[in-house]
């Protein structure tokens, strides 16, 4: 059988006031950064996290959420997805602004 | 320029009223998302990438000084100092909250604009040629009647759920600024034998992933007509339009799969029944609204100006600057300017709050107070009085506007792409600014001469890619961007769909691939006097494939 990719997920979601793009950390908080989302490992450890992240909804934290696909790169966690990848960090242009302006400083 | 009435008013007042109650019971969780989204919908507020996103409707392209200053203003106060001209002559803020977006509403709301419309399966912002009343050729003002049109459909009850969005297109003179062969309708207008004005009508063209020309259901519809062939044409669509399959539910579909003339045949009985009920235009009313559209009061002047002449003598970089950015006026002794939103490395419909704020300034004091957004994602001046085009030249310096590279390789439509779209597969901006910047070069670019370069994030086609010159289509594999390019496609008066010319191209081939496209087109053209177009229409694909893909 072929090598599963680890798996790896996280909960990903856009804050309700001002839609920015958070991530749900270990303590039920939404973070702006993905290096600090919860993992989960396994299905078993999503399931925890789905709750959480249902309470956020519940909270009007959030407008939804949804799972995205992390790893560890450079020990650094980030998105798989090129999409992911780039929501979680703001534009790729305007780099004097933002979120972005701190990432490729 | 037209102004609200007291219905326009009262009803944009409610509205902002109305959607600032709906955001505060989302916030309390008294509405779910689900039953917010249609309604923030509504009002032009999308969820983007990273943020919430606001499209504001700038009906026909035309806005006031004072109009535009507001979209400067709320720029600075709401967003991140910067806005996005669209190729639906519309601006969209990237970054507004949903906690401020009724107060956006409401500063909005005080210059007579908002966002309604600019979303959802409705007949959205009438766009127009952007030379509109002032271009050298033209028969009638267009906007009076895409006025008209606005008018009509604004809340039209039977057209608030059709079967997908649904976009109408005029224009005034033979050459086509407005590309309205690849809208829903089109409408040209046109004189008949008898010297009459009326309209040649063009029904089922579109973008996406189904690319179509309109096709010409009539080619003279009497003026007073308009709305009841409208509304006729939106009845058969509204009833034989599918719904099953949102993809197939434009009505490019439905006339391609019941054909142009069973579709026509269609649409003048149903037009037969109710051609001469409510909907024929009284004559009055359309002078009241024609009168909103009258030219400003030029003043006299001879054709040639000799300040220009001199000036352009003494400053060739400002004379090339109007060679390339200013067009013929109607009116003697004026120039349309072109002010292009392409500098060269930077984000094609951009501008900020200070370039829009010095844009509003050059407005009031030198095109009588008119400013257009083009669908190319240019701003242009429409009233210059050539005496005056140096001084609006170094205006437009003072805050880097004074690109002189209209309809050349860099003046690139590209929508926002995966840098802010949620729909995108892959990123726009960074490859516009990538062959701006290998094109950079003027005299490069005059020796290319004209040559449409469109870029899309996605299928649906935002960045007009299918009727570029050269289409530059993003896509995504295997979680890499990729580049498809096309080839042909033209969206002036002789619209043609550009065709793919092979596998597509990484981020990092993709410049290289249009410079030897470019290159290609440079060794084979008959003289510089035979265009990009030209060149690719007289011999096919076959050289520029070969350039790109080898003989193989
Ligand atoms: S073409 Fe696609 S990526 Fe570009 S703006 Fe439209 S939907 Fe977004």
């Amino acid at each position: 059988m072929a090598k599963k990719q680890i798996y790896a997920e996280a909960i990903t979601g856009n804050r309700l006031t001002d839609g920015a793009v958070v991530y749900l950390n270990p303590v039920g908080g939404w973070t702006e950064k993905v290096e600090e989302a919860a993992v989960a490992n396994s299905p078993d450890e999503r399931q925890p996290l789905e709750a959480k992240a249902n309470a956020g909804l519940a909270g009007q934290l959030i407008t939804h959420w949804e799972i995205a696909e992390v790893e560890h790169r450079d020990g650094k966690l980030t998105a798989v997805k090129n999409k992911e990848a780039i929501r979680s960090r703001g534009p790729t242009v305007r780099r004097d602004l933002g979120k972005q302006a701190e990432i490729y400083a | 320029m037209y102004r609200y009435d007291e219905f326009d008013h009262d009803f944009v007042r409610q509205r902002v009223a109305q959607f600032k109650d709906q955001v505060e019971r989302r916030l309390s969780g008294d509405l779910t998302e689900d039953e917010f989204k249609p309604l923030r919908l509504q009002n032009g507020l999308y969820l983007q990438l990273h943020a919430y996103m606001l499209r504001v409707a700038v009906p026909y392209g035309t806005l006031s000084s004072k109009q535009m200053r507001k979209l400067a203003h709320i720029a600075r106060k709401y967003d991140k100092g910067y806005g996005h001209f669209t190729t639906r002559q519309n601006i969209q803020y990237n970054w507004p909250t949903l906690v401020d977006t009724p107060a956006i509403l409401e500063e909005l709301a005080e210059v007579e604009m908002h966002a309604i419309q600019t979303s959802g399966n409705c007949i959205r912002n009438t766009t127009a040629d952007h030379f509109a009343g002032a271009a050298a050729d033209e028969i009638e003002d267009p906007r009076v009647w895409c006025e008209i049109i606005r008018q009509w459909s604004t809340l039209h009850p039977e057209f608030a759920f059709l079967p997908r969005k649904f976009k109408i297109a005029v224009i005034g003179t033979k050459e086509d600024r407005a590309a309205i062969q690849v809208h829903d309708i089109g409408l040209a207008l046109v004189r008949n034998y008898a010297g009459e004005t009326g309209f040649a009508v063009y029904v089922g063209g579109g973008q996406g992933r189904t690319p179509m020309i309109a096709k010409k259901v009539r080619d003279f519809l009497p003026k007073e007509h308009l709305l009841s062939y409208l509304e006729a044409i939106l009845r058969v669509y509204n009833q034989f339009g599918r719904r099953d399959n949102k993809y197939k539910a434009r009505i490019k579909i439905l006339v391609h799969e019941t054909g142009t003339q069973e579709l026509t045949d269609a649409i003048e009985a149903e037009w037969e029944e109710i051609k001469d009920t409510v909907f024929t235009l009284p004559q009055e009313e359309v002078d009241r609204i024609a009168a909103y559209f009258e030219p400003p009061r030029f003043e006299t002047r001879p054709i040639t100006s000799a300040k220009l002449q001199a000036d352009k003598d003494a400053n060739p970089d400002f004379a090339d600057w109007v060679d390339r950015n200013v067009a013929p006026h109607k009116q003697a002794g004026y120039g349309i300017v072109t002010i292009s939103l392409k500098g060269i490395g930077e984000a094609p419909g951009d501008a900020s709050a200070e370039q829009m704020d010095a844009v509003a300034d050059l407005t009031e004091r030198y095109s009588y107070d008119e400013v257009r957004v083009s669908h190319e994602q240019n701003l242009v001046l429409p009233h210059v009085a050539l005496d005056d085009l140096f001084a609006v030249w170094n205006g437009l310096r003072d805050v880097d506007l004074a690109t002189s590279n209209v309809g050349f390789v860099t003046d690139i439509i590209a929508c926002p792409g995966l840098d802010y779209c949620a729909l995108a597969n892959a990123r726009s901006i960074p490859v516009a600014q990538n062959i701006s910047k290998r094109f950079a070069d003027p005299d490069r670019q005059k020796e290319i001469g004209p040559l449409k370069l469109k870029i899309s994030g996605c299928i649906n086609a935002c960045g007009h890619h299918h009727v570029g010159h050269i289409g530059i289509l993003g896509v995504d594999r295997k979680n890499e961007e990729f580049y498809q390019i096309t080839l042909g496609g033209s969206a002036d008066e002789n619209t043609s769909i550009g065709k793919i010319i092979g596998q597509g191209f990484s981020s990092d081939e993709i410049t290289d691939a249009v410079e030897n496209v470019v290159d290609t087109y440079i060794d084979i053209r008959t003289s510089p006097d035979e265009s990009f177009i030209d060149a690719y229409r007289r011999v096919g694909e076959t050289p520029f494939k070969e350039r790109l893909y080898g003989r193989a």
